[in-house]
């Protein structure tokens, strides 16, 4: 901390002589920087003494125990998350440390409040879920995407237990040409944890498994704890094969559901994600068959169009004059041979010339050029005669055609 | 362990699938030839034919691995 000297303050406001003053305010300040330094948020347990509730919706309170008491504000947004909140009762609240300079005093800026005993199941929770973050294993890049076609769904879950059936149901319904293994395991209670984690590991060591579900029906936040054992997250977090987590209900959050690279809320909707709906890809498949049918279709009559164009183009009347036009003076000119050679050479360049023009009127030539051909009829339109609008006609182009309408004819 | 046929089952499914949208895809930009296409076509509809008669012969298979001497173990499903 930096003391200011008498001449700074001086130039601020009331000095006396050889002190340093400080404002109340500025005092307040400094430990109110002090204060929110320290590590947040906290977790506190003690006694909820002089609850009010203002017209605000914020709730004012001190928590205590023996020996000490400290000023709490719970905010009106956060008033859901404190559903035990009463004076008189044993709590652990989450807060951050804030220091109130209208009061001079420390406060709690409260923002969950749990009664004591599920506080204290609480504090380890965010203890393992401190512990597997720090690793990385909570980070999203770690979440893998599931198999679109998974060939075998490995199941972990109570052979006795609801969630057994609701998952075979769906994965029947929706896809049945997956095979399901089941990794049957005690889902509550006693060593429910590691049993739970050495099916994961079973199922993950095979192989041959694509996708696995942990699932677990509702219950009592004491039912589901085996799900926020920290062993079991780290089983769930070193499986190389997918895991989809379903425990309990949506509003259930459990430390094994944080880790699962999917969280499903109920383990029927577990079973929906890890399989795809066969219904739909039925449907695909029908699309896809249409797709093949259009697709042979527009290919024949684009094949047919350009055999059609490509005759049409190369039997007008003025290319077959010009032929024979040729050939009449090769026929001449052959009479005169002896006399005339190269006359008659210069004739076959002619005949040569018209050949080279012949075939880059070519309509595939032409269409390679980025020139259009205009079909009506099977006919190569070379002329608006005969076309009003409204007439629809066929546009070839290199890669494809277009059905085309006239809006309207103009000669040039 | 159990479904050896099953197992070939879908994984030609996925493989057919992706064959399929190929052969799809390689009719509609037009330029194979008219013998080509004409083959594309049928090959297709061969993978079209097996995929969907896979979907709706499909039967769920389940098998379930017991406690044994090293853990878990696998056992052939019982029908």
């Amino acid at each position: 901390m930096t003391f200011r000297t008498a001449a700074v303050l001086a130039a601020e406001g009331p000095v006396v002589e050889g002190l340093q003053v400080l404002t109340v305010s500025e005092l307040c300040e400094r430990l109110r920087e002090v204060v929110r330094a320290q590590p947040q948020p906290v977790h506190v347990g003690g006694e909820v003494r002089d609850l009010t509730r203002a017209p605000s919706g914020h709730a004012y309170f001190n928590l205590r125990d023996d020996g000490a008491q400290l000023a709490c504000v719970l905010f009106r947004a956060d008033a859901d998350a404190a559903p035990g909140l009463r004076d008189g009762a044993a709590v652990v609240v989450h807060a951050d440390l804030d220091f109130y300079p209208g009061r001079g005093q420390p406060q709690l800026l409260v923002r969950t409040v749990r009664p004591r005993g599920v506080g204290d199941l609480w504090v380890a929770f965010e203890a393992t879920r401190a512990a597997l973050a720090r690793d990385g294993l909570l980070a999203a890049g770690r979440k893998r995407p599931l198999p679109r076609f998974p060939r075998r769904v490995g199941l972990v879950t109570s052979e006795t237990g609801a969630a057994i059936r609701d998952v075979l149901t769906v994965l029947r319904r929706r896809y049945p040409l997956a095979s399901v293994l089941l990794a049957p395991a005690s889902v509550q209670g006693e060593g429910a944890a590691d049993g739970v984690s050495r099916a994961i590991r079973t199922l993950d060591a095979r192989g041959d498994v694509d996708v696995i579900l942990v699932a677990r029906g509702g219950g009592s936040a004491d039912d589901l704890w085996a799900f926020n054992d920290e062993g079991l997250a780290r089983a769930i977090a070193a499986s190389r094969v997918p895991v989809v987590a379903a425990i309990g209900h949506e509003t259930d959050v459990t430390i094994a559901g944080l880790v699962a690279d999917v969280r499903a809320p109920t383990p029927s909707a577990a079973a929906e994600l890890a399989v795809p709906d066969a219904a739909e890809i039925e449907r695909a498949l029908a699309a896809l068959r249409s797709a093949l049918a259009r697709g042979l279709v527009a290919r024949l009559r684009d094949a047919r169009l350009r055999a059609d164009a490509l005759g049409t183009a190369l039997s007008p009347a003025s290319l077959a004059v010009r032929a024979s036009a040729s050939r009449h003076r090769l026929t001449a000119a052959h009479a005169g041979l002896r006399a005339f050679v190269p006359r008659l050479l210069r004739h076959r360049q002619t005949l040569d010339a018209a050949r080279a023009r012949l075939e880059a009127l070519s309509p595939l030539a032409t269409l390679r050029r980025g020139f259009a051909v205009a079909i009506k009829d099977g006919r190569v339109l070379a002329s608006v005669a005969g076309v009003a609008a409204g007439d629809s006609f066929l546009m070839l182009l290199q890669d494809g055609d277009m059905e085309c309408r006239v809006v309207r004819t103009r000669r040039r | 362990m159990s479904g050896g046929a099953d197992e070939a089952a879908v994984t030609d499914f996925e493989a057919d699938l992706a064959a399929l949208e190929q052969k799809v895809e390689s009719l509609q930009r037009g330029t194979v030839s008219l013998d080509e296409a004409l083959r594309t076509f049928e090959e297709g509809i061969a993978l079209y034919r097996r995929c969907s008669a896979a979907l709706r012969t499909a039967e769920q298979r389940v098998a379930k691995l017991v406690e044994g001497q090293d853990g878990l173990e696998g056992v052939p499903p019982a029908d």
